[in-house]
């Protein structure tokens, strides 16, 4: 079977309030990810743009499907972003083009912010009659409900949130990019943060944005590409689903989420195990999430990510430099796709000062509503 | 939207739903049990999530049970929720052997630093503004 590689990554600006159209800041951000590859749309056969409302959730709480049964449609919440890339790949390694762009626009800041978006959800009856007349009825409500479970079971603390906002904002500072790029924050600003949704404050709380990531991804051998010595090899991929996928309150395990049921496919595809990844991008929609898929990934025992991350293990330098780029706390939130140009950058050692040194594998987690999940593994050179 | 809009709305979009939903307040909590297996189903789903079968029947069901998890709200998620904050939401798991969890609001004098997962809680049934039914729980000793 051919190998997949990421050929190029753009981005347009993230900004609170981009004045352009969806398709323009698309347009952008895929003409920018070409050029990476030494392409141009005329090498693009296929093209995956993230979005969509098939509620593949629905049909596998009605059916009983498995947990990690394929879709081709990226699913509508946080983890569309990384399973764009792995339905490129389905389309590449089925031969049906060589080249495919998976691509995310959103005014995410000035047009359609989280509190109408969430309509987009599955489940929509048990949201609007079961949760809706309650109040819950936003992500940082339902996630803070599962974060407050771990802290109660397992003891994870404030300050374990508290090291993830801080160690992503620190990133940040080394990112001209980000949004809050020249904005540091002490922990006494986290402290002083309003209160959300207990345990949830503002700064724990990802950023909304507006702007473009588009990722090209080839079948084609890298000596037949222009810039084909900087392919990054998508290494494996995989995405699932939690029991109860459509639901979070009857869930039998809160903390079995889809990213428990794909990362040790994802291990055993790409023959390698969480201690040979030199830097990680977790989805960092709240603090505590990448706590909850640092767990699930592999990367430390269950009920042990408090401790790994007050360890330092986070920050540039530490066991497992995460989301160097900000994340979505402070880089921006473009569901998550900007995790892959982060990996891509960093396997390719054009991190500039926020370079892990020799990083040769990266790992991408997504997360979407309720605990979807997916991660994939990226190889720089030399890693097949 | 008042009571018979939101029932109304049910039985349109979720008829699982709607028989569970009664605004009777003196009605038991019921939910559907499946025929078939017998196990107890929440949310409502169109097949049995143990053995696909479609038939169900309601069932009574006990609203005591303890904290699953909890959150406190304080910054109105949208609008319409801004007169209610700060307020609290519980899932409860309801005692044995029905083993499914409600989510529900707490009854505001209950709020206290003391809240934590496991406390034992029963449920009653109020009504909101609108009249629209909702589970209440209250902290019990």
């Amino acid at each position: 079977m051919s190998s997949i590689s990421i050929a190029g990554v753009g981005s347009s600006a993230f900004t609170r309030a981009s004045g352009r159209s969806v398709p323009a800041l698309a347009r952008e951000a895929t003409l920018l990810a070409l050029a990476d590859a030494g392409m141009s749309p005329a090498d693009l056969g296929a093209v995956v743009p993230v979005g969509g409302s098939l509620f593949t959730e629905d049909v596998v709480a009605g059916l009983g499907l498995r947990d990690d049964v394929l879709d081709v449609l990226p699913p509508p919440g946080g983890n569309g972003g990384l399973n764009s890339v792995g339905a490129a790949e389905l389309i590449l390694r089925a031969g049906a083009a060589d080249v495919a762009v998976a691509v995310f626009a959103r005014n995410g800041r000035s047009a359609s912010r989280i509190g109408r978006r969430v309509s987009d959800l599955p489940g929509q009856q048990f949201r609007e009659f079961l949760e809706r007349p309650y109040g819950w009825v936003a992500p940082a409500q339902w996630y803070a409900m599962i974060a407050q479970r771990h802290m109660a079971l397992h003891g994870t603390s404030t300050d374990a949130l508290a090291e993830v906002a801080l160690t992503m904002r620190a990133h940040a500072q080394l990112n001209p990019h980000a949004m809050m790029f020249g904005k540091p924050m002490t922990r006494e600003h986290y402290d002083a943060s309003p209160m959300v949704s207990d345990p949830y404050r503002l700064f724990d709380c990802c950023l909304e944005t507006d702007g473009a990531v588009a990722v090209v991804l080839t079948s084609r051998d890298r000596r037949s590409n222009p810039a084909g010595e900087r392919d990054v090899r998508l290494l494996a991929f995989s995405s699932a689903r939690p029991q109860s996928a459509d639901d979070l309150t009857n869930r039998e395990d809160w903390f079995r989420i889809g990213l428990t049921t794909a990362a040790p496919a994802v291990y055993e595809r790409a023959g390698i195990g969480p201690a040979d990844v030199d830097t990680a991008m977790i989805y960092d929609c709240f603090t505590f999430e990448v706590l909850h898929q640092l767990e699930e990934a592999g990367f430390c025992p269950r009920g042990e990510a408090g401790a790994f991350v007050l360890s330092g293990a986070l920050r540039l330098g530490g066991r497992l430099p995460t989301n160097t780029h900000g994340g979505l706390l402070s880089e921006g939130h473009l569901l998550g796709l900007s995790h892959v140009v982060e990996a891509v950058r960093q396997v390719r050692g054009e991190a500039g000062d926020r370079q892990v040194p020799h990083a040769r594998v990266a790992a991408v987690t997504g997360w979407g509503d309720w605990g979807d999940g997916s991660m994939a593994l990226f190889g720089g050179r030399g890693v097949e | 939207m008042n009571a018979e809009e939101h029932m109304s709305r049910a039985q349109l979009l979720a008829p699982e739903l709607a028989p569970h939903l009664d605004g009777s307040d003196a009605a038991p909590l019921a939910v559907p049990r499946c025929v078939a297996c017998g196990t107890h189903q929440w949310p409502p789903r169109p097949s049995c999530a143990v053995c696909r079968s479609t038939e169900f029947v309601s069932t009574p069901v006990d609203p005591v049970g303890t904290i699953y998890s909890w959150t406190t709200t304080h910054r109105a998620p949208t609008p319409e929720f801004a007169h209610l904050v700060p307020y609290t939401i519980v899932v409860v798991a309801l005692d044995e052997p029905h083993r499914i969890r409600l989510l529900g609001r707490l009854a505001p004098t209950n709020e206290a630093p003391s809240l934590r997962v496991g406390l034992r809680v029963q449920g009653t049934r109020e009504r909101s503004a609108e009249g629209v039914p909702l589970l209440v729980w209250n902290i019990i000793a």
